[in-house]
């Protein structure tokens, strides 16, 4: 064993992690080399450091109350029916003051079917001229609308309160989304769904909509349970943005080693093939990603008989002009052409954001 | 908020700072730490019923649901391609300098994931190298060569952190 060797295992034998022959090795390695001796000290040293300064900064830690907020709402949807049917937990008299709402807003409640989704469906939405996204003061004589103007934004997208109303009964709130993928979040109620809470304590939703989508922003209303006289409530929206594209890509297997010149995913956030190589039956392509997004990618290999391979994927590593990923993909023999198909999900995971909203009037 | 939902909330509350960071420490940034531990605390929430040793059980079971979690989250991470900017993502590495083992946290956060997760399960977990390669799906000598590439350049940061502080002294 050389001292670089043993420099590898000091840690886990200053530990006690190293058994059998290894153990014995750098023992006798140590007894005679002064200079794995000293580095034996510092490493011993290195790690007490370590240990002490991890555990004392994690000891430390405070949740951030959005994050509280946000562990609160996940365990509470566990405990209740999902989102859509929340429409139906409401009162009587919330419901029928929602609907008559929106009637007044949007001229007509959209293609929703009673007890289905709350959300209107995007195909509805397009169609017909979208209401501003800006409300303005809702024409409702039951509650005190107070203007709102305040945004929270993270990782590109942007929530903000455009209005608040203050009823006996309810608080209905209107905020838009931007910076997501409207259709896709559109279909998906947790992605919109706003948690109002006060004092930590989140209110009953009594129910919710989507109202209009137009260039990427989703305008929604959600109707809560009264905030209560001179209380602040703070609207909390952890959202997942992901997007989707999918696109083929051909590549000339034939020329072997050369790389091919840079082609496939759109540039926006998507992919480039910058390398290909065939070594001992396996074609080696080796991909650049260096759009705005965060992804997760499936690809496929077929040749031009329709034939599909699997392709493995390896890590992604940081280069100097994006992310490069190597793809594999066992073939044998020869393959020409080849198309690559690549399936791109890009996901931004989860995004939380919070407004504070003015206090209720008292 | 019903009553079983209340009782979990009040063991929790005194681990959920310590679980927050550890999230954090493993996964290097505030936001993957905020999924993960969402994620962990449902798990813990839905299986609260099967803990054994009620609250004193508690802080190391929900523990290692959350270690478990990150843990996932970072094998998952070896099909991402993180095409944004990275700086453009890249939350507050440290706390305030003040804070005791901060300036150690701060070294380790600017480690690499694959270096810094092994530090992290490493010495604040205090895991065997065999469960760290378990629990992220690498061999064992992957893990111990990440190790040492991981305390060579931590070493080398803590010393110039000290010499630097000398000379300003």
């Amino acid at each position: 064993m050389n001292c670089e060797e043993a420099g590898l295992h000091l840690e886990p034998y200053l530990r006690g992690d190293l058994r059998g022959a290894e153990r014995s090795w750098l023992s006798a390695h140590l007894a005679t080399c002064a200079a794995c001796q000293q580095e034996a000290l510092i490493m011993q040293d290195l790690s007490k450091q370590l240990g002490t300064a991890l555990k004392t900064w994690i000891d430390q830690g405070e949740m951030p109350p959005n994050v509280q907020h946000r562990l609160r709402a996940a365990v509470r949807r566990e405990s209740r029916p999902a989102w859509p049917r929340w429409t139906a937990m409401g009162s009587a008299v919330a419901a029928a003051l929602v609907l008559a709402v929106f009637l007044v807003q949007v001229g007509s409640p959209g293609p929703s079917t009673p007890g289905a989704s709350w959300l209107v469906s995007i195909s509805g939405l397009v169609q017909r001229p979208a209401p501003s996204l800006t409300w303005g003061t809702p024409t409702t004589a039951t509650g005190k609308v107070v203007p709102v103007n305040s945004s929270s934004t993270g990782r590109g997208v942007s929530l903000t309160v455009t209005s608040v109303e203050f009823g006996a009964d309810f608080t209905a709130v209107d905020y838009t989304i931007s910076g997501i993928d409207a259709r896709l979040a559109i279909r998906q109620p947790d992605w919109v769904a706003g948690t109002l809470t006060v004092g930590g304590v989140a209110l009953p939703l009594h129910a919710g909509k989507a109202l209009a989508v137009r260039d990427g922003v989703v305008a929604v209303r959600a109707v809560y349970a009264p905030v209560g006289s001179g209380r602040a409530a703070v609207l909390a929206l952890p959202t997942v943005v992901t997007q989707r594209q999918e696109a083929p890509v051909s590549l000339p297997l034939a020329n072997g080693g050369t790389p091919v010149s840079p082609t496939g995913l759109d540039s926006a956030g998507g992919a480039q093939v910058t390398a290909l190589r065939l070594e001992n039956d396996q074609t080696h392509i080796t991909l650049l990603n260096s759009g705005a997004l965060v992804g997760y990618t499936d690809w496929t290999l077929q040749d031009a008989k329709g034939q599909t391979y699997a392709v493995r994927a390896g890590a992604a590593e940081p280069g100097p002009k994006g992310y490069t990923q190597e793809l594999t993909a066992s073939i044998a023999g020869a393959v020409q052409p080849v198309q690559l198909t690549g399936q791109k999900a890009i996901s931004l995971r989860q995004v939380n954001l919070a407004v504070d909203l003015p206090r209720a009037p008292q | 908020m019903s009553e079983s939902e209340e009782y979990f909330f009040s063991l929790l509350k005194p681990e959920q700072g310590k679980l927050y960071r550890t999230a954090w420490a493993i996964l290097g940034n505030e936001a993957d730490a905020s999924d993960a531990l969402q994620e962990a605390v449902i798990r813990a929430y839905r299986n609260f019923g099967q803990l054994k040793g009620g609250a004193l059980a508690f802080p190391y079971w929900v523990r290692r649901i959350v270690v478990n979690q990150c843990s996932q989250v970072l094998r998952r991470r070896k099909r991402v391609i993180p095409v944004e900017h990275p700086e453009d993502l890249k939350e507050e590495a440290a706390s305030a300098p003040e804070e005791p083992g901060a300036d150690i946290w701060e070294a380790v956060a600017k480690l690499d994931d694959r270096h810094r997760a092994v530090v992290v399960l490493r010495f604040a977990e205090d895991k065997s190298l065999e469960d760290i390669a378990r629990a992220l799906d690498i061999p064992l000598g992957t893990v111990k060569s990440r190790l040492h590439t991981a305390l060579k350049q931590l070493r080398a940061h803590i010393t110039d952190n000290h010499a630097e502080r000398r000379g300003a002294g």
